[in-house]
């Protein structure tokens, strides 16, 4: 429970805090300067009263709230081999940070590097951790990503003294460095015309100078890791840069393997960025297995398709806006209403068309070569496999328009599995070839008539797409309650599901002008208080209106429902202020809050998980969005608008 | 623990080197004789493996043969001269006067065996305080001078620390710096000098702590010391502090850190201060960044026998990796024990 740190802005794990310290807020993550800029440290070190470790500060204080403190108050973390360590709760202390001790240790294997998650998850999320005379400008990036939020540049110091001059990717002795110029251009190699310069330099002075350069390094890494964290990219550049070490891609490999759980409960819903996939890591990622196990347990397949239809994926997203998606859709148009689309893709594994908006699938990139690997091939056909054990009963009969590899892929499955599939392109034929479309046309058509089902160019889309993606954000039975009674208009992917009841009366341009101003007020009795729900195609999410969840509630009782105290909120709801959160709200997602005594309900973002709102006091739990208010005093009731962001 | 019926009569270890006569204040040779007794009874020292020495089966006959023919081996092999003036070290890995190691007897008559030897000027034992009594102190003490006249006899404490904290939590010592005095005092009271054994760098205690704690522990005893030995801490196999040094939780002390301790004891106290760098510049050794180690090693060396502290000041700053030493002690604070 800390009082003078607070985490601002979070990425997964990462995050972006400040530290109180008297009168200056220090942001971290934060390098402490080991040189001249000392004070930082020092001021710190004066909060733990020593470094000496059996000087820890004592319990009673530390269980003590003490809102007078100008200083941050700190704990020492021991190692379970020390004579002093004691297995306790870490989160019940009153402190600002942790200091984690013989830190070296991290050193000795990647799995004891990795392990710094496990100390993570003991301590309170509002607390920093600092883990001293580590960080170099290769690790700092991963560090950060565990949620380390202070380091200090003891080790570039000492490595610069040692004569090795360090870089983003690694290291090299200045011996070893040839006579060139210096691979860099911060204030200290500029003033040096050459490598042969630094050599002829008297030891002492030139040691100053590659600490000080090495510290440097270390302080442009960190801001880049800091830009990251602001864009909600850090693991594509966590990929990027562990590259240059064994060491550092194995601690990847072991946080993604071993501590799966740990950036799940951290990692965003969705963000705005694109996902890049561009390396063997990226398959692991928790966004590609939260998106392959919602599909499992969240998604239905709208129950009146009866053909299992299974195409390739596209480079534009979403991918019904792709050239090649409109040539598929158009093939099967006389029997849309029959047809249930999914999309075969790597890193996801498999895309039912109505989610395809949704995060991450409208948001990956990846790089495409036809050629898929062993890893690719098994974990898509384990999520092909995993759809079609859990809906195979729903479908009278399925078509795999894939060629290449991606037919493979679903010809494995569907020998291992005994499902009967009729593949419509040809060896080698492409799939958007006139032929291989053709046969695509002739054989939906042709089973379909078989079957007796009748063309049908309705494929009721619109109301499946909210439906779907109320059901993958919110669980089973969401969407059926949201769009029981509603209609859906709009362009897609710009959809708004407003009550049947005034719906009726509204044009799309009307709509999209809705969706643009929200509260722009019509006449008749078509308002905003008819809106239940819109998509923002820029999250891949659903947002809902406080009388979307309303009805939303009914169906999903306290899933993804804030309880605070009594109080009418502002624009954020603070962590302070929770009673009580579901544990499965994660960062982006759209929460429903209601106060004790149910004067105030409402709906906004969560900005951070469920879980932290409970264990954090301090930091923004909620986005408020909007929300209504009775109060008796009031004696009338009335709604709020709070923000549109 | 060993059982091995052949080590029992195996013999003792010795060997000879100079050593600082403090009484006299010059180097003579000293000749050390490490007895495999059953060994320390403590044997819960976090850095000492010492113990594995030790040979549970033996007999008091067989520990005074080996003390005989190491001995005279010692003369035999030309080691020492029967006209030069000597020192003897009686070392058992574990308490002299621990009865269950060696018997009153069997101490009696190896005190007795050195009345042949006249350049004999000094005999060094170890032991923990528990086992120091007036009684046991005053029987050898007229047995040495019945024997030999002019020899001189020193009492060695292993106190590691004045710091009761350290010793207890982080070494496992297991008896206090009250135990201590109270022995050393005793000793003294009996004519008998005290050798007192510091640490440099216990487990858990940081580089520049670990200087720190050597120095204050030296003023510490300085009333009832008259040798201090600084021990730099190494890595013993089968010791918890072996397990330390592989999770990368422990680093042997720099030399550099030796030679700091070393002069600013020898400032403060005044005292006799030795340091014997046993496994200098190995990684299990106390070392520096492996160019001057052995050079450090040499000048310690040079300064336990002469006393002179010029042999160490003049090798400060003499490679570049003291720079680093420096900067590793200036951030001590920021570590957190922490191994950069």
């Amino acid at each position: 429970m800390s009082r003078l740190f607070e985490v601002k802005k979070r990425d997964c794990a990462a995050r972006i805090g400040e530290l109180t310290l008297r009168d200056r807020r220090l942001k971290t993550p934060l390098i402490i300067e080991a040189g001249a800029l000392v004070r930082d440290g020092m001021d710190l070190l004066s909060a733990l009263a020593c470094s000496d470790m059996r000087i820890l500060r004592d319990d009673e204080e530390l269980m003590s709230e003490d809102e007078e403190r100008e200083v941050p108050r700190g704990a020492v973390l021991l190692p379970e081999e020390h004579p002093l360590y004691e297995r306790r709760d870490l989160k019940n202390l009153h402190v600002d940070f942790f200091v984690l001790s013989h830190s070296s240790r991290l050193l000795k294997s990647p799995r004891e590097f990795a392990s710094i998650v496990k100390l993570r998850e003991q301590i309170s999320p509002d607390v920093a951790l600092w883990v001293p005379a580590i960080a170099t400008p290769d690790n700092i990036a991963i560090l950060t990503y565990m949620g380390v939020d202070i380091v200090d540049n003891v080790v570039p110091v000492l490595r610069g003294y040692d004569d090795v001059f360090m870089l983003e990717e690694g290291c090299v002795r200045i011996a070893e460095m040839g006579d060139e110029q210096i691979p860099c251009n911060c204030e200290v190699c500029a003033s040096c015309e050459s490598v042969e310069q630094l050599k002829e330099m008297d030891r002492r002075e030139r040691a100053d100078l590659i600490a000080r350069h090495n510290s440097l390094v270390l302080l442009r890494e960190l801001r880049k890791v800091r830009m990251h964290i602001i864009s909600g990219d850090l693991r594509e550049y966590v990929e990027m840069r562990v590259r240059s070490s064994a060491f550092l891609t194995a601690v990847l490999r072991i946080l993604d393997k071993d501590h799966e759980y740990f950036f799940e409960r951290r990692a965003p819903v969705a963000r705005r960025n694109v996902m890049l996939a561009n390396t063997m890591e990226s398959l692991r990622r928790v966004e590609v297995k939260r998106f392959a196990s919602r599909v499992i347990e969240r998604y239905e397949p709208p129950p009146e398709k009866k053909v299992l239809l299974i195409i390739p994926c596209a480079a534009r997203k979403p991918y019904s806006l792709s050239k090649s998606h409109a040539l598929f859709r158009r093939a099967v148009a006389g029997f849309k209403a029959h047809v249930h689309e999914i999309i075969i893709t790597s890193p996801l594994g498999i895309v039912p068309r109505e989610i395809e908006i949704a995060y991450p699938a409208a948001f990956y990139d990846i790089p495409v070569t036809g050629y898929w690997d062993a890893e690719e091939r098994a974990w898509v056909s384990s999520c092909l496999r995993a759809y079609l054990e859990h809906n195979i009963h729903k479908y009278n009969a399925i078509f795999v328009h894939l060629e290449g590899e991606c037919a493979e892929i679903c010809r494995d499955v569907a020998a291992d599995g005994g499902y009967d599939m009729i593949f419509t392109c040809r060896n080698g034929e492409k799939a958007v070839s006139k032929s291989a479309l053709r046969r695509l046309r002739d054989e939906i058509s042709k089973f379909c008539i078989s079957e007796g089902l009748e063309r049908d160019e309705d494929d009721r889309a619109l109301s499946n797409v909210i439906k779907a993606l109320a059901d993958f954000q919110f669980g089973r039975g969401a969407g059926e309650k949201l769009t029981g009674g509603a209609v859906v208009r709009g362009k897609y992917p710009r959809l708004t599901l407003y009550e049947s009841s005034c719906a009726h009366e509204k044009t799309d341009a009307e709509d999209a002008k809705a969706s643009e101003c929200g509260s722009v007020h019509r006449d008749g009795n078509c308002d905003e208080g008819c809106v239940l729900a819109r998509i923002s195609p820029e999250y891949g999410m659903l947002s809902i209106t406080t009388r979307g969840a309303r009805k939303l509630r009914e169906a999903i009782g306290d899933a993804y429902f804030v309880l605070t105290d009594d109080f009418v909120p502002g624009n954020t709801i603070f962590a302070g202020g929770v009673l009580h959160a579901d544990e499965k709200i994660r960062v982006n997602d759209y929460v429903i809050f209601s106060s004790r005594n149910e004067s105030v309900f409402g709906v906004g973002r969560a900005k951070m998980s469920g879980w932290e709102m409970i264990e954090s006091v301090r930091g923004v739990a909620v986005q408020v969005r909007e929300f209504e208010c009775h109060r008796d005093d009031i004696n009338s009731s009335r709604r709020l608008r709070q923000s549109t962001a | 623990m060993k059982q091995m019926d052949g080590m029992s009569v195996r013999a003792a270890v010795f060997w000879v080197n100079r050593d600082f006569l403090m009484e006299e204040n010059r180097a003579i040779d000293a000749l050390t004789v490490i007895l495999r007794t059953r060994g320390c009874r403590w044997r819960a020292c976090r850095m000492c493996g010492f113990w594995h020495e030790s040979v549970p089966s033996v007999t008091q006959d067989e520990i005074l043969s080996q003390f005989s023919s190491a001995l005279s081996a010692a003369f035999k092999k030309g080691l020492l001269r029967r006209d030069d003036d000597f020192m003897l070290k009686i070392f058992t890995s574990g308490s002299f006067f621990d009865d269950a190691e060696i018997t009153d007897i069997t101490r009696m008559r190896m005190l007795d065996m050195l009345s042949e030897f006249d350049g004999l000027r000094k005999i060094i034992v170890e032991t923990r305080p528990e086992f120091v009594s007036e009684e046991k102190l005053n029987a050898c003490i007229s047995a040495l001078n019945e024997a030999n006249e002019r020899c001189f006899m020193e009492v060695a404490f292993g106190l590691e620390t004045a710091d009761d904290f350290i010793r207890a939590k982080y070494i496992n010592k297991g008896f206090s710096f009250e135990d201590f005095r109270n022995a050393a005092l005793k000793v003294r009271k009996c004519g008998a000098s005290v050798k007192v054994y510091l640490l440099l760098k216990p487990p858990f205690v940081s580089e520049r702590a670990a200087i720190e704690d050597a120095v204050r522990s030296a003023i510490a005893v300085r009333e009832i010391a008259s040798t201090i030995s600084l021990n730099l801490c190494n890595v013993q196999k089968g010791t918890f502090v072996e397990r330390l040094w592989r999770s990368f939780m422990f680093r042997p002390p720099w030399l550099w850190s030796a030679v700091e301790a070393i002069i600013r004891i020898k400032i403060e106290t005044e005292k006799a201060v030795i340091s014997d760098p046993v496994g200098a510049g190995s990684r299990r050794g106390p070392h520096n960044c492996g160019k001057c180690d052995k050079n450090v090693k040499d000048a310690i060396e040079k300064f336990n026998l002469t006393q002179n502290l010029e042999h160490l000041e003049c090798v400060r700053g003499s490679c570049t990796c003291m720079m680093i030493w420096n900067k590793l002690i200036e951030v001590d604070d920021l570590l957190f024990n922490a191994i950069p």
